[in-house]
C-alpha cells in the first residue's frame, strides 16, 4: 500500500516538475486575433473527454471539422451552442494549418 | 485457396470502393489503459478466491468514424477488454433538420451521464463508480453485478433531439427501442450481464426493451453550465418474457470553469424467478398461499464527483460513491438481504504530455450485508493511459 502511494507520489512529482502544459496548447504559440477562439475551444471541448482527443485527431478540412462540431454539439448535453460553433472552427482551422509546427505540435 | 482470395478480394473492394470514389471523411481514434488494483488488506484473509484480484487490467478501443456526407456518420468501435474482443459500436447517423437524429446499429442507448464519459481515456479516474462499476469493485463476486455494468451496449434504434430553448437552455431527448439485456437461463435470479454481451445478435425473447433520457442544459455564466437528467430502461430478459427489469436513474453536472460536479443515481428493479421455495431462503409468501412466479431484487447505487485541475496538466478527483442490494436471497448466498458498499475515492490525473496520462487513486470501502464480515477495505489503483 505505502510503496504503491510511494510510486504514485513518485510518478505525479516527476510529471508536474517536467511541467508540460497538458492536454492543451500553450497561449504563447496562438496570435492574439484567436486567444479568446481558443479559450471558447478549450473550455467547449474539454468536457466530456480531454483536448488530446480533437487535437489529436485526423481532421484537417474544414468541412470535416465543421462535421465534427456539429457532431459535438448534438451529443446530449454537449454545452455548445450555435453561438460557439463560428470561434471554436476558426480557432480548428487556424490549427489545422499550424500544427505541423514543433511549438504548436 | 483462390476461391476464399477472390471473395476476400471482392468483398474489400466492395468495402472500400464506394468511400474512395466519394469523398468521405474519416477519423481513426483509440485508447489504451493499463491500470494496476492493489488490495493490500486482502492479502492475508484467505479465501482469495472470493476476493478481489489484485493485478492489471487492460482496456483497448479502437475506433473509425466516417462522415460520409453532410448528414451520415458511420461509427465502428472494437474494444479489447475482460471479455476479450467486443464490438463497442457498429452504427450509422442520420441527422435529420431541427437538431433530430436517427440512430441505427450497435450502440450504447442513451442512459445517465457517465454512459457519455465510459470510454477510459473520457474519464479522469481509473476506474468507474459503482453503480456503473464493470467488475472492478472489490467483492464482486459476492454483489454479483452492479446496477448497470457500462458500457451498456445493445443493437437496435434510437431517435436523438437537441434543442436551444432560447440563449441560455438546451433540451436534449433520446428514445430508443433496443434487443435489451437477458438471461438464458429458464429460471433467472438475475440478469446476465456478460452473456447479455457475448451474444450480441439473438435476441433471447423477441421483444424489445425500451427507454431514453431527457436533459436540461442551462448556461448560468458564459464558464458556468448546470445540466440535469432523468433516464430509464425498461423490458422483460429471461426466456419467456415473464419477468421483466426496470432501470431509471437522474443525473446532475454542475460545470464551472474547468471544475467538474457530477452527480447520479441510478436504481434497478429485477424480478427473479420465484414459484418454488427451495430457490430462496426466506419465506415467499404466508405459508399455505399459492407461491408468486417471481419475486425483486433491488439495487440502487449513486456517486458525487468532485473534479478540481489545480495545474495545467494536473487534476485532483474526490468521488464518494455506493452500491446497494436487497431483496431475498439464494440458499447460502453470501450476502444478507439488505447489503452494500460505500466507497470514497481520492485521486490524481496527470497529463505527462498531450494524449499520455497517469491516473492514480486510493479507494476507501465499507461493506455491510456480507455474511463473512462486514469490513473496511482499502484498494489503491496506478495506471496509464493513451489516446492516440
Ligand atoms: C457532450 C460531450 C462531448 C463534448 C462536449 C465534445 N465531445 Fe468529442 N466526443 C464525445 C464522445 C462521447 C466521443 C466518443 C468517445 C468514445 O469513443 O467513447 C468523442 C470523440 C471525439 C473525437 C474522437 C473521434 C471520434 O469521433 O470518436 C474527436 C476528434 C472529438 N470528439 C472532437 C470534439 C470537439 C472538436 C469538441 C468541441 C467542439 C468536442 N469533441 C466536444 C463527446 C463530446
Amino acid at each position: 500500500m505505502l510503496r504503491a502511494l510511494a510510486l504514485a507520489c513518485a510518478i505525479a512529482a516527476t510529471g508536474c516538475a517536467a511541467y508540460q502544459r497538458g492536454d492543451g496548447l500553450s497561449p504563447s504559440v496562438i496570435p492574439p486575433e484567436l486567444q479568446a477562439d481558443y479559450e471558447l475551444f478549450a473550455s467547449r471541448c474539454s468536457r466530456c473527454h480531454s483536448l488530446a482527443r480533437p487535437l489529436g485527431a485526423r481532421v484537417s478540412s474544414a468541412a470535416h471539422w465543421q462535421a465534427y462540431v456539429t457532431r459535438m454539439q448534438r451529443q446530449p448535453g454537449s454545452g455548445i451552442s450555435p453561438d460557439d460553433q463560428p470561434g471554436i472552427l476558426r480557432f480548428l482551422a487556424w490549427y489545422s494549418a499550424n500544427r505541423h509546427r514543433e511549438d504548436v505540435r | 485457396m483462390r476461391g476464399p482470395r477472390l471473395a476476400a478480394m471482392v468483398f474489400t473492394a466492395g468495402v472500400f470502393l464506394p468511400f474512395a470514389a466519394r469523398a468521405v471523411d474519416f477519423n481513426f481514434a483509440g485508447t489504451l489503459q493499463l491500470d494496476y488494483l492493489f488490495t493490500p488488506l486482502s492479502l492475508d484473509r484467505p479465501p482469495l478466491g472470493r476476493r478481489p484480484f489484485d493485478g492489471f487490467t487492460q482496456e483497448l478501443s479502437l475506433k473509425v468514424a466516417a462522415d460520409l456526407s453532410e448528414h451520415v456518420t458511420a461509427n465502428v468501435k472494437v474494444c479489447y477488454g475482460c471479455h476479450g474482443f467486443e464490438v463497442g459500436m457498429a452504427y450509422v447517423d442520420y441527422r435529420l433538420g431541427g437538431g433530430v437524429t436517427f440512430r441505427a446499429g450497435r450502440f450504447s442507448p442513451s442512459f445517465g451521464e457517465f454512459g457519455l464519459r465510459h470510454d477510459p481515456g473520457n474519464h479522469r479516474l481509473p476506474d468507474k463508480p459503482l453503480p456503473y462499476d464493470m467488475g472492478r469493485m472489490l467483492h464482486l463476486l459476492e454483489f454479483d453485478r452492479s446496477v448497470l455494468p457500462a458500457p451498456y451496449v445493445d443493437n437496435g434504434v434510437e431517435v436523438l433531439g437537441h434543442h436551444s430553448l432560447g440563449r441560455a437552455v438546451t433540451l436534449d431527448w433520446a428514445a430508443h427501442a433496443v434487443t435489451g439485456l437477458r438471461a438464458r437461463s429458464e429460471a433467472p435470479y438475475d440478469i446476465e450481464f456478460t452473456q447479455s454481451r457475448q451474444l450480441p445478435y439473438i435476441d433471447n425473447n423477441a421483444r424489445p426493451s425500451v427507454g431514453g433520457r431527457v436533459g436540461l442544459q442551462f448556461r448560468i455564466a458564459p464558464r458556468t453550465d448546470l445540466t440535469v437528467g432523468a433516464s430509464t430502461l425498461y423490458g422483460p430478459y429471461d426466456n419467456n418474457a415473464n419477468l421483466q427489469y426496470l432501470v431509471a436513474g437522474t443525473d446532475l453536472w454542475l460545470r464551472i470553469g474547468r471544475s467538474n460536479i457530477r452527480a447520479e443515481y441510478l436504481y434497478r428493479r429485477t424480478d427473479m424467478a420465484a414459484g418454488d421455495q427451495a430457490r430462496f431462503e426466506q419465506p415467499l409468501g404466508p405459508m399455505g398461499a399459492a407461491l408468486p412466479a417471481s419475486v425483486a431484487q433491488h439495487r440502487d447505487g449513486w456517486y458525487i464527483e468532485w473534479e478540481q485541475p489545480v495545474l495545467r496538466n494536473l487534476d485532483l478527483i474526490v468521488r464518494w460513491d455506493g452500491l446497494r442490494r436487497s431483496g431475498n436471497v439464494r440458499p447460502n448466498s453470501p450476502l444478507d438481504s439488505e447489503a452494500g458498499i460505500s466507497r470514497l475515492t481520492l485521486g490524481t490525473h496527470l497529463t505527462v504530455s498531450r494524449g499520455f496520462r497517469v491516473k492514480a487513486a486510493v479507494e476507501h470501502y465499507t461493506i455491510w450485508g456480507l455474511r463473512e464480515q462486514n469490513s473496511q477495505e482499502i484498494a489503491a489503483h496506478l495506471g496509464v493511459v493513451a489516446t492516440f
